[in-house]
């Protein structure tokens, strides 16, 4: 594990754990997670994860992540949309506990599926644990099977839980069906966030997303009100 | 005057929201069945929320002399769940029967999927079963297209217009409403949906007749005053007293009670209030002195 070396060829489960240790080296006893190895029990495991999530919070501080420049040359490992910047250090901390349960095999040793726990941690989780889960989705093992859970998340009324779907987010513009694609892009206009911070959309424009922009610029027009700037880049 | 406000969602307002609109001369209003802000992870949860519009908030009204109805269904966004939109619709047929549920609703679009046409069309088909009208949420995002294809649906289904409330129209979608035999909904929203002004200017234009305001109030940032509000900028804007009357009035008793689910002889009185009244053992005093007028 070891403390991030600046080597730019690292495995993105590497850098998070590496990164998480520079920024709270107290709370690094915890990264081994050793009771994951250790564990035999199927259901127990699976009870022992979830509690550790409840558990980031406390044990690692949830301030917004700071990167510096050689760690953002090494983000790069991480493929393509991920911005660590805009996550948060308890974020990152449940990050790495999905990316351990995956590696250590805990799959197989789960009573409940892989899958299934990390959808249940979603459906059981708070709002920073629901944000967590979906700012991992694309890291974990045969990300494309998460796509319902990641869909279901762009439903919710609750701003940073859709943020952490919508921006800085690689897995809906490479899972998403183009109608959930252009209902998330079109919320993320209604609530305000920025466009420019949603991976992959120049690559997921389509005429059906420049119709449903003009209508809601219409609609804007037609109430008197006023028409968000960011519409114009998607038209 | 008596006004009726046929869509607010009480569960999520307090005891001085009952006192104030009371005040304001609202007697009656509706509580449609939604989404309760994030989502619902089992079927029983629903149970307990019909059971709740039923129970405990039409008792909670009465004590403020205002008279509860509600509407039943599955939501467009829930209908999205797998997991429990099947379990609710096998609910529903047991709770639509029930006094004082006097629509199927919401249901309509949200993110206009294929299971939510699915559900909104199966639930058409209750109503039909259960004589009763229907009240179709339009999406907020493309609410144009929407609005289509909830008119659409209601045709092809050959459901009758008439017993069809669209809600939370704006201007574009106002035209294509009154086009059709459907009653037309309108939002009265801080800053969004729809406001005084622009509504003002609806009636203006398109008359009272199949139009209905509400403050559709709920857990957001709304108002439950908003029809008292807007009856206001309506006499501001010399809008005939008759029209106002069925807006806020004649039009939601018309459309609600148009399959005789709303007994007309518990309305358009001063209700009597009784707080030392008691639901399954429980009072909405907390100590104070219970108000009884007769």
């Amino acid at each position: 594990m070891g403390v991030y070396d600046g080597t730019l060829n690292m495995l993105p489960l590497d850098f998070m754990t590496a990164l998480l240790a520079s920024r709270t080296p107290a709370a690094v006893g915890w990264l081994p997670l050793s009771a994951l190895n250790d564990s035999a029990n199927g259901d127990d495991l699976e009870r022992l994860c979830t509690q550790r999530l409840a558990d980031v919070g406390r044990l690692f501080g949830k301030s917004r992540l700071v990167l510096t420049a050689e760690e953002k040359a090494a983000e790069t490992c991480m493929g393509n949309g991920f911005r660590l910047d805009a996550w948060s250090t308890d974020e990152l901390a449940r990050a790495v506990l999905f990316l351990h349960a995956a590696s250590f095999g805990a799959e197989a040793e789960m009573g409940a599926t892989f899958q299934a726990w990390i959808e249940l941690c979603f459906a059981r989780g708070d709002n920073r644990e629901r944000q967590s889960v979906l700012r991992s989705l694309a890291l974990l093992p045969d990300p494309a099977r998460f796509t319902p859970v990641a869909v279901d998340a762009c439903r919710t009324n609750v701003e940073p839980i859709f943020q952490a779907i919508a921006c800085d987010n690689p897995f809906p513009a490479a899972h998403f069906a183009d109608l959930n694609f252009n209902q998330m892009v079109i919320k993320a206009v209604f609530i305000g966030l920025p466009l420019a911070n949603v991976v992959g959309l120049h690559d997921r424009k389509t005429p059906e997303l420049r119709r449903m922009a003009e209508y809601l610029a219409s609609e804007r027009r037609a109430a008197g009100r006023p028409i968000p700037s960011d519409l114009s880049l998607l038209t | 005057m008596n006004i009726f406000d046929p869509h607010i969602h009480m569960t999520s307002r307090t005891t001085d929201d009952y006192q104030s609109m009371a005040a304001a001369g609202i007697s009656a209003l509706i509580e449609p069945a939604f989404w309760l802000g994030q989502p619902r992870t089992h079927v029983a949860t629903f149970e307990d929320y019909f059971l709740s519009l039923l129970g405990w908030e039409r008792f909670r009204a009465s004590q403020f002399g205002i008279v509860h109805f509600c509407t039943l269904g599955l939501n467009p966004k829930e209908a999205n769940n797998p997991q429990i939109a099947p379990g609710v619709i096998d609910l529903l047929s047991l709770y639509l029967g029930k006094d004082g549920v006097v629509a199927v609703g919401e249901i309509g679009f949200d993110d206009m999927t294929s299971d939510e046409e699915k559900y909104f069309a199966i639930q058409l088909d209750l109503a039909r079963k259960f004589d009763l009208p229907v009240l179709v949420h339009t999406p907020h995002r493309d609410k144009k297209k929407g609005t289509e294809r909830s008119l659409a649906l209601i045709r092809e289904q050959r459901f009758p217009e008439e017993r069809v409330l669209i809600d939370h129209n704006n201007e574009e979608t106002l035209p294509l409403v009154l086009r059709t035999g459907c009653w037309a909904g309108h939002s009265i929203y801080p800053n969004t949906k729809m406001d005084e002004v622009r509504m003002t200017a609806l009636v203006k234009q398109y008359g009272s007749e199949r139009m209905i305001i509400n403050s559709a109030a709920d857990w957001g940032v709304s108002d439950p005053l908003k029809v008292p509000k807007t009856i206001a900028a309506f006499r501001e804007a010399e809008i005939s007293e008759a029209a106002i009357v069925d807006i806020v009035w004649n039009n939601p008793l018309s459309f609600f009670g148009q399959t005789g689910r709303i007994d007309r002889s518990e309305l358009g009185m001063a209700t009597s209030i009784d707080q030392t009244e008691l639901w399954e053992g429980n009072s909405v005093l907390r100590g104070q002195a219970p108000v009884v007028t007769r």
